[in-house]
């Protein structure tokens, strides 16, 4: 190893101890020097500022994960799609046939999710629940008639 | 580059399952049937084994073709590849009287079933990490959702979730050590790499190649990385462990043949006793741990860890590679591991909590299925290594690599570990003959296409136990 090599490594070496005794510092110093206060909101993990409502573990519909899934599926598509707008003239018709294929394979995807049901919002038990109760206020009114 | 028909040819295999696959999706989105969906799924397997076959893969004088940088074919890619869609398929009759049974959608096992095939077949043939690590991913992401299909078993669940983390982490090591050999080497291209090793010195890329191996050990569950495959075996529906124990082995196994052929001598020398100890203790703890298993599932998953350590003898032992005792070895072994799992498919439905795993079930097969009884006996048989059954042509390829190199201490492990093996084997052949009745499983019926290939399965091993000479030329002439 040459001398600068060394040199070089040295200062590196001098740089880390430096950070790790500057961090060891900063927290050892207050213990020693500093006071301690206590105090029932002392504990909470938010000092100031509007005193926190409720717990963090909000419940999201399932749905939410399932479109955001599908758009990055969907964007991916989008991103090959720009990779190959700019070579279409390079690429020619190999090219457009593997688009073509590409574009297909994800269209029956997407025909496929349609027919799951996974686009529709509500869920299927309370879509059968809305139809049948459209259902029974035609009757009641062709009753009423 | 110059793109053409004939390049594309030799894919035809993987193109013919992929577009199986979409051909399931299309089919599942315009009206869900169970019956169609299977019987498409079996005809594009067979068109791609058929394929296989039409393309002259097995032919003599045929020469190693590249598709493009990523996927090479010749002999070996084809043997992999067919052994690999006969799996799947011999795996789709398992699940169709399995999965008749379960209560929500069906019909999307067999897409995964199909994804999972063309990783399969896209991993025993990639020449390049691009390709190797996409092969990986294909195979093992849809077998995550197939280990957990079944989710409303508890147990099914935590395996399909256990093998997605610990399954990631393997594939996070084989990225990493990937990114390792590159920065050392500049090359992703198999073939290069011995050059580039050679070339540059250094130690990045030895680090790279050992992560790389460490995830293939993961994969293939071998002894300290084996912490996973009894909960997966057993929490996954029977037929997706015949799957896991045999298809996405023995992609694997492929694909580390062909690299530990690319790399250079004084690196496999590194790795050799960290390997030959990493067989050792595989067959020991394998073997051990199965000793006092109850359960049929986990029993086989601890013998597998003990037969891939076997396996590992065939790929260390001397200085190279032994690809040919490797090849009959993974043959008889798939051949018997989907005979094993069948029976127990046959036996197992989708709709019922628990598959029939434990011993208990089988108390007694003899006199309810007297013909599943005896194919089971025979499957118990082969994995022991009994001489007339094909497990015993596998062991002692194994055992004459051995003997050829004079490794003494690896075949010393593969005696003591058979010896091992004999017992639990035949505790379960002694459970099949119990004359005490069985409460559990007495109204169990089998399943009659499972059984049918299970008795040809077995009828497979027969023949290649008794006269293993044709197959055994078979794999000479590959190359």
């Amino acid at each position: 190893m040459s001398i600068d090599a060394i040199a070089h490594n040295w200062s590196f070496a001098v740089y880390i101890f430096g950070v790790i005794f500057i961090c060891a510092f900063m927290l050892a110093i207050p213990v020693f020097m500093g006071g301690r206060s206590k105090g029932r909101a002392k504990t909470e993990p938010f000092e100031s500022g509007i005193v926190s409502v409720g717990g963090a573990r909000l419940r999201l519909s399932a749905k939410f994960y399932l479109i955001a899934m599908f758009f990055v599926i969907f964007d991916i598509e989008a991103l090959f799609l720009y990779a190959w707008s700019v070579s279409v003239r390079e690429s020619g018709w190999p090219g457009f046939i593997e688009v073509f294929i590409f574009v297909s394979v994800l269209l029956v995807g997407l025909i496929y999710i349609w027919r799951l049901g996974a686009l529709d919002w509500s869920s299927e038990t309370r879509r059968r629940r809305i139809k049948d109760e459209a259902n029974a206020k035609t009757a009641a009114t062709t009753n009423s008639n | 580059m110059n793109l053409s028909f004939e390049t594309f040819l030799p894919l035809a295999p993987v193109i013919l399952l992929s577009l199986t696959a979409v051909l399931v999706m299309l089919a599942v989105s315009i009206k869900r049937n169970h019956c169609v969906s299977y019987w498409i799924t079996i005809a594009g397997q067979l068109a791609a084994l058929v394929s296989i076959f039409a393309l002259d893969g097995f032919a003599v004088d045929r020469v190693a073709t590249p598709v493009t940088d990523l996927i090479l074919i010749d002999g070996h890619a084809y043997f992999y590849g067919a052994l690999v869609i006969f799996a799947s398929l011999v795996c789709t009759v398992f699940l169709r009287n399995f999965i008749e049974s379960y209560g929500n959608n069906k019909e999307e096992v067999y897409m995964l079933l199909l994804i999972a095939a063309v990783g399969g077949l896209v991993l025993v043939s990639s020449s390049h990490m691009a390709g190797f690590f996409i092969g990986l991913e294909l195979l093992s992401v849809p077998v995550y959702g197939m280990v957990a299909y079944t989710h409303e078993r508890s147990r099914s669940l935590e395996a399909g979730v256990k093998y997605l983390i610990l399954s990631a982490a393997a594939s996070a090591f084989l990225l990493f050590g990937m990114a390792l050999v590159y920065a050392q080497t500049g090359t992703m291209l198999f073939a290069d790499l011995a050059d580039k090793l050679a070339e540059h010195g250094g130690y990045l890329a030895g680090f790279g190649i050992a992560m790389i191996v460490i995830a293939m050990c993961f994969k293939l569950s071998l002894a300290p990385f084996h912490l996973w495959t009894p909960d997966v075996y057993q929490g996954a529906p029977a037929p997706v462990g015949a799957l896991l124990a045999t298809a996405s082995k023995l992609a694997i196994i492929a694909i580390l043949i062909r690299f530990l052929g690319h790399i250079t001598s004084d690196l496999t020398a590194v790795l050799q006793p960290v390997l030959a100890v990493i067989a050792i203790v595989s067959i020991a703890v394998g073997n051990f741990l199965a000793l006092t298993q109850t359960n049929l599932k986990r029993m086989l998953a601890y013998s597998s860890i003990a037969h891939m350590g076997y396996l590992l003898i065939a790929l260390i032992a001397g200085n190279s590679v032994d690809v040919v005792s490797a090849n009959v070895y993974l043959l008889t072994y798939v051949v018997t591991s989907l005979a094993a799992f069948g029976a127990i498919s046959a036996l197992s439905h989708g709709g019922n909590a628990l598959d029939a795993e434990e011993v208990n079930h089988y108390r007694g097969l003899f006199y309810r299925s007297p013909a599943l009884a005896v194919a089971l006996t025979l499957v118990m048989l082969s994995l022991a290594g009994i001489p007339l059954t094909a497990g015993f042509i596998g062991k002692f390829y194994i055992f004459m690599t051995g003997v050829t190199t004079s490794s003494w201490i690896l075949l010393a492990a593969l005696i003591i570990g058979s010896g091992l093996g004999l017992y639990y084997y035949l505790r379960v052949m002694v459970a099949l003959y119990d004359r005490t009745g069985n409460s559990q499983a007495d109204n169990v019926p089998a399943a009659r296409a499972s059984v049918a290939i299970v008795i040809l399965l077995v009828v497979l091993v027969l023949w290649l136990g008794v006269y293993p000479q044709p197959a055994l030329e078979f794999i000479n002439t590959l190359h």
